[in-house]
């Protein structure tokens, strides 16, 4: 029982800073509740590497962006880039957010920061790859 | 204590069952439909009359219909059968597994036990087969002509009269108009009118896609409202559904709807044809008796109770399924623009590649804009970056995101059948097992097409980020496991759709077809199932 609610409390601490990671806000309760809801239903577990990883995100949520990115070159389909993209699919799925996933009218220029976000996002994946290394060792 | 004798037993409610049962109780004749009807009433009623856009912004529910109460609309991992359907429509998925497995290393089929079969998730594409496509599949050209019409008339198909026509709509006279293209397939077709001549030297016809989708009223169903929420909800009826034709059905007095059964074997007896069921749930074993028992549960579900009811139920059957690939493409010169209100999630424009000119054996992409699918389904595939960063790149892209998906032809060859395997542990007791191999010449003419697709794209202004190959079985266009034949052979079909060696036992879906020309077959099957229908009722 005790083991059960620990899982819960480490599952909701996951949604809150998974839900920071993507929309730079903490997620409204009902967004968290599907995600516990969603992730303990699942029939995969993570595995001791990822229970590290996870463990080590939140404990360190400025790591987050780099590890998924990370994973995404090494490891795509890992369990801990599975909980981040079900984060994802709910907090899209909910009107707080609509402004960041619905397409915007954008100026010409807006390509330039868009370069810039691919090109940071790479050095931030190429950065994730040694920082998944270092926490899984 | 013995059952009462159905005089027309139907089985299934997907396309073909629902064609075939109209053309039976219009002919006054009393009609039993046995399926197991699967449903999912809770989703349906919560959707609600709204656009997309509007919803995304203010619902605070829409989480259950978008990705279910459980997430279980989210599928992690590499796109697979099942990726594209939303929580409303999953129980065109249920049960399946258990009750129709199939193992193979190289077929990956999409079936339904749900209450109007495939239909539940079709496209609504209506192209008819041309007169050669009529005659490779077996079919009667002459009586087609006319059943297309019969079938317009009764679901509501909204087409255009343009180049394509030739290939699109060879006969048909009866047709609303199309909806109105959104400004991407809007931009596609200026580039293509501008640069006909390039097209035309190179053997591409553009036109716009036939649909099943009502743009003007009729009877209860109403015209589209580009409401964009075609994924999620058949409010309105504008899409023309099986699950339409089976609840008018219902409500004649001729038609009986029997749900929860799945029929697992039919055996011909002297006066009656024996149909056994399980229950479902339950495993009740049930025996249903009929005069005349027309099979309309697809090409695999028809090859699964053949051989199960036969003698030989380990005999490899053909099998057809068109070769499907689709490429994401990017269009430029929409990138960057605000979320179109009104939209519609269907296919908008067809370009066809006939290169040998007989309107026979050619390719087909058809083309689709991006929205309402959500970005959720296309951010794991982005390579490199992590989800907040792909989030970023795609909310900006994803309005210049057009998906052109590319079928080919495909004809029976060795390396393409079904077999039944008995298995202890399943319901019925066996599995189908299925090999699909291309030979190496198909492999590389369809490869060399999908490069001449990619580079007419280029000319509509549209560039191919990635060639996806979803596996076999994708394309969900199932047939010839019991061709058509006028030898008097077992696990065939003489030319009125009444299996060689029986009776009184019909098939009235893709079963029979011979050859399947690379557009879309579901129009085609419709024609066939109420010519079936017609024959059976000839016959009688």
């Amino acid at each position: 029982m005790r083991e059960q609610r620990t899982k819960q409390q480490a599952l909701y601490l996951e949604a809150t800073i998974f839900g920071e990671y993507l929309v730079g806000q903490t997620p409204p309760s009902a967004a968290a509740d599907l995600y516990v809801r969603a992730v303990s239903g699942r029939k995969t577990k993570p595995t001791k590497h990822e229970q590290r990883l996870l463990a080590f995100m939140a404990k360190h949520p400025w790591s987050v962006a780099a590890i998924d990115g990370g994973l995404n070159i090494v490891n795509r389909t890992s369990e801990v880039r599975s909980r981040i993209y079900t984060m994802f699919s709910i907090l899209e799925a909910r009107p707080e957010f609509h402004d960041q996933f619905l397409s915007k009218d954008r100026a010409h220029w807006y390509i330039i920061p868009i370069l810039f976000t691919g090109a940071w996002g790479l050095l931030t994946s190429l950065f994730g790859i040694v920082l998944v290394k270092v926490v899984i060792r | 204590m013995k059952t009462p004798i159905h005089d027309y037993l139907v089985v299934g409610s997907g396309c073909s069952a629902a064609m075939a049962a109209q053309t039976l109780v219009e002919a006054g004749a009393a009609v039993t439909m046995v399926d197991v009807g699967n449903t999912n009433p809770d989703y349906h009623s919560l959707v609600p009359q709204k656009d997309f856009i509007t919803i995304r912004q203010q619902e605070a529910d829409q989480y259950r219909y978008m990705i279910g109460d459980q997430a279980e609309g989210v599928v992690w991992g590499d796109i697979g059968k099942g990726a594209q359907i939303a929580p409303p429509r999953k129980h065109m998925l249920k049960d399946i597994e258990r009750y129709l497995p199939i193992e193979s290393r190289t077929f990956f089929p999409v079936e339904s036990l749900g209450y109007g079969g495939l239909g539940i998730g079709w496209g609504l594409q209506c192209w008819e087969y041309s007169d050669a496509g009529v005659a490779a599949a077996g079919l009667d050209t002459k009586r087609m002509a006319a059943a297309y019409e019969t079938v317009s008339k009764r679901i509501g198909i909204s087409a255009t009269k343009d180049d394509a026509s030739k290939y699109t709509m060879v006969h048909l006279k009866n047709y609303q108009p199309s909806p109105q293209m959104d400004r991407n397939h809007q931009a596609i077709m200026q580039r293509y009118q501008a640069h006909k001549p390039y097209f035309d030297q190179r053997s591409f016809t553009l036109g716009r896609t036939p649909l099943a989708l009502l743009t003007k009223d009729k009877g209860d169903r109403k015209a589209y409202k580009y409401n964009d929420m075609d994924f999620y909800h058949d409010n309105d009826q504008s899409a023309w559904r099986p699950w339409m034709t089976v609840n008018k059905l219902r409500e004649q007095s001729n038609f009986t709807y029997i749900g929860g059964h799945l029929v697992v074997k039919y055996a011909e007896k002297r006066d009656h044809i024996a149909v056994t069921c399980l229950t479902v749930p339950g495993h009740r074993q049930v025996v249903l008796r009929c005069r005349k028992l027309i099979l309309g549960s697809g090409a695999l579900g028809s090859a699964r109770l053949a051989l199960r009811s036969s003698d030989q139920p380990h005999t490899q059957l053909p099998l057809l399924c068109n070769p499907y690939t689709y490429i994401p493409c990017l269009q430029p010169s929409m990138v960057g623009k605000a979320v179109e209100a009104k939209k519609l999630g269907f296919a908008q424009l067809s370009l066809f590649l006939d290169e040998a000119g007989n309107d026979l054996d050619g390719s087909v992409a058809s083309l689709y804009g991006y929205q309402s699918l959500m970005l959720f389904r296309l951010v794991g595939q982005v390579p490199f970056l992590n989800f907040s960063d792909a989030r970023k790149m795609l909310q900006y892209l994803a309005s210049g995101l057009v998906i052109m998906g590319v079928h080919h032809p495909d004809e029976a060859t060795a390396q393409k059948y079904v077999s039944l395997v008995s298995k202890a542990g399943t319901p019925t007791g066996d599995h189908l097992q299925a090999h699909y191999e291309l030979g190496p010449d198909e492999r590389s003419a369809y490869a060399a097409r999908e490069k001449k697709f990619i580079t007419a794209a280029r000319k509509l202004g549209l560039y191919a980020a990635k060639r996806v190959d979803p596996g076999y079985g994708a394309s969900i266009h199932y047939a010839g496991t019991l061709p058509f034949s006028t030898e008097e052979k077992p696990f065939t079909l003489d030319p009125t759709g009444r299996m060689h060696g029986t009776k009184n036992i019909y098939v009235a879906d893709s079963s029979g077809f011979t050859y399947l020309p690379a557009r879309g077959l579901t129009f085609s099957l419709l024609a066939n199932a109420h010519i079936t229908a017609q024959k059976v009722l000839e016959n009688a």
